[in-house]
């Protein structure tokens, strides 16, 4: 190399670093955009969080207790966690497993066309359609005096409540947290289903594989880390509901975000305080549960994802 | 290079093409076609985009439904058979390799669904990788590979399972100029090392000239012409094929006395035409000759471009009967832009056409 050329390469170091200090101060000046979002987060994410976690261990003088902990092993408390997971878990793999037939179906269709189109744009809209409006608009369809309830009986002589009216108890939730839960799996497992490669299926065909070699060896192997990605976004979706909940179930509260209300607003619940924070700690361990269930998925998968 | 090996030598079968249709809607993608390939043979489908070529290779691969005719492999009519028991191997464009398997896997994966005992399976496999340089690479994953290495585990994968036949869809499309070659080269040694019957689809004159021992050139879902690489450069039956093999320019000229006259020269044709017929005749670059404009022979002209390729160059020259000509030369002769110069054509006997 020519005496011009090792000058080259031994000024590009410090050429670099005077450009890279110049760098992190001009990435400072955009990076001050996030500072009202941070803010936000801080002021109301965190802090009540940390808030709600610490005030489960203090009672009402603010003295040290285990007494709201202990709490969530009192038959009443573990009923409602354990309403809570199963309504969860159940409507997490019913929306999964539904929305992800949806996607398989939409894979037929191209990206463009207008069918695949319109059930995307439907869905990013169904899956934020939950609360007081989806409530609503199942009691005015299958309520008791419902559209479609009236309807079945009048000219098919179906009852569609023979007995207990199950809309506004816990199973009631299903139908209307499908709802949302199915629409949120299509919007977030398409991408990863349409990243499968037609030569892929292709070139297990040409190596004498079948379609069931296929989604075996290659399919469900690659979209796992997906469609477990969708269940515990779903469930997490499902488990944190509330004002879905809290306008259908008529009586008690059978699930924790309403029990964390009851406990809010009547401060004798099971004769403690501060019996919220521990129930949000309780959501927050078994979401943690979760969430190492999958990046421990994540892990398994990592080494062959770029 | 590693030698042929008896373990996975095996000779190859004759595939044919019996007059095969494929129409997607009202569009035809496949003519009749119409081909013969001998056991053994290297063939190279060659053809612009949507001539047919892929379509014609799928359809031999059983991941295309023919609309109508047969396809023989080893004189067994497959026209109806799965794809998944042709017994055939391909190697795609876009590197079809599946992520979630390494190296290894992805090469057993065929003898996997054929139940290779898993020794036997592992033995092959890296034995097949060695063949294609890349024995270390096993335990790899496809996004820890190039473009050329990916290739390479994917001619393994498809070379593993001993098939009939080696499909070659458009392989070295994606890959840059150097890989390209070094590979296209080693499909060919391992071709003629295993004598596997291979059919290699692209768009490449240069690539299929290289490689070849014969090159069927398609055109709107027929074969124009198939011939041996020379056959088809020095002898085009169609103006497509001249068109399409290699550089020329078409030059006109009336035939009279059995001759006719271009760029200043009485040339014999190789085939006679009629008397005052308009001759169509292709001329290579590397047929004509650049000569000095005072000294020299040949029709008078001026030089438009002229570019440098290493040993030699080709400079374009724009004729006074106002024709643009490309001629090639020595890399040592540097005309200048603009430079008045003659061309002169440097055969004596050439094939004209009438259209």
């Amino acid at each position: 190399m020519t005496p011009s050329g090792s000058a080259r390469t031994r000024r590009l170091p410090r050429n670099s670093g005077g450009a890279g200090g110049l760098g992190s101060a001009q990435r400072l000046i955009p990076g001050l955009g996030l500072v009202p979002f941070a803010l936000y987060v801080l002021i109301f994410l965190l802090i009540p969080t940390v808030l709600a976690l610490t005030t489960g261990f203090f009672n009402r003088s603010g003295a040290f207790t285990w007494d709201n902990v202990a709490a969530l092993v009192d038959p009443t408390v573990l009923s409602t966690f354990g309403n809570s997971l199963w309504i969860s878990l159940l409507t997490a793999a019913l929306g999964a497993l539904i929305g992800a037939v949806i996607c398989y179906a939409l894979l037929s269709f191209s990206p463009t066309s207008r069918l695949r189109a319109s059930v995307e744009a439907i869905s990013s809209v169904l899956a934020q359609f939950g609360g007081v409006m989806l409530a609503f608009a199942f009691i005015a369809t299958i309520g008791v005096q419902g559209l479609l309830t009236v309807l079945l009986k009048d000219v098919f002589g179906f009852a569609l409540y023979p007995g207990e009216i199950w809309l506004y108890q816990m199973p009631g939730l299903i139908l209307p947290y499908l709802y949302f839960q199915i629409p949120l799996m299509v919007l977030t497992f398409m991408p990863a289903l349409s990243g499968l490669k037609p030569a892929w299926t292709e070139a297990n065909a040409t190596l004498g594989g079948t379609s069931w070699t296929f989604w075996r060896r290659v399919g469900i192997p690659v979209l796992a880390p997906a469609f477990a990605g969708g269940f515990l976004l779903l469930f997490a979706n499902s488990f944190s509901a509330y004002a879905t909940a809290a306008a259908l179930i008529s009586q008690g509260s059978q699930i924790v975000p309403l029990q964390i209300r009851t406990a809010l607003i009547s401060e004798t619940v099971l004769g403690r305080e501060n019996l919220a924070g521990a129930l949000a700690l309780g959501m927050i361990v078994i979401m943690i549960v979760l969430m190492l269930g999958y990046s421990a998925l994540q892990a398994r998968t990592a080494r062959w994802q770029k | 290079m590693s030698d042929p090996t008896p373990t996975t030598q095996r000779s190859g079968v004759s595939v044919r093409f019996r007059a095969v249709t494929k129409e997607y809607g009202a569009q035809r993608a496949l003519n009749g076609l119409d081909l013969d390939i001998q056991p053994g043979e290297f063939v190279a489908l060659l053809g612009p985009s949507g001539c047919g070529k892929t379509t014609a290779l799928r359809s031999l691969a059983g991941l295309e439904t023919v609309t109508s005719g047969e396809l023989l492999i080893d004189g067994e009519d497959v026209t109806r058979v799965p794809v998944n028991r042709r017994d055939l191997g391909m190697v795609f464009q876009s590197y079809s390799l599946f992520p979630n398997l390494n190296v290894i896997e992805n090469v057993e994966f065929g003898l996997r669904t054929r139940k290779v005992p898993a020794a036997e399976r592992t033995a092959r496999a890296q034995e097949m990788l060695d063949r294609v340089g890349l024995g270390d690479f096993a335990e790899r994953f496809a996004h820890q590979l190039s473009g050329g290495q990916q290739q390479r585990v994917a001619l393994a994968r498809a070379l593993v399972t001993r098939p009939r036949v080696l499909l070659l869809d458009e392989p070295l499309s994606a890959l840059d100029a150097k890989v390209r070659t070094q590979l296209r080269d080693e499909i060919r040694r391992i071709q003629l090392d295993l004598g596997i019957t291979t059919v290699f689809v692209t768009h490449d004159q240069e690539e299929a000239l290289a490689v070849a021992d014969r090159i069927a050139v398609m055109n709107s879902g027929k074969i124009d012409q198939i011939g041996t690489p020379e056959e088809l450069y020095r002898r085009p039956e169609t103006g497509f094929v001249a068109n399409f093999i290699g550089q020329s320019t078409l030059l006109t000229a009336l035939v009279h006395e059995g001759r006719i006259a271009l760029l200043g020269r009485e040339i014999d044709l190789t085939d006679p035409l009629p008397e005052g017929a308009l001759a169509r005749v292709r001329v290579r670059p590397e047929n004509l000759a650049l000569e000095s404009f005072e000294h020299g022979e040949g029709e008078p002209g001026a030089v438009v471009t002229t570019s440098f390729l290493g040993s030699l160059r080709r400079t374009t020259v724009h004729l006074d009967s106002g024709l643009s000509i490309v001629v090639q030369h020595s890399a040592e002769d540097t005309p200048e832009v603009e430079s008045r110069v003659r061309v002169r054509l440097l055969q004596d006997v050439v094939t004209a056409h009438v259209d």
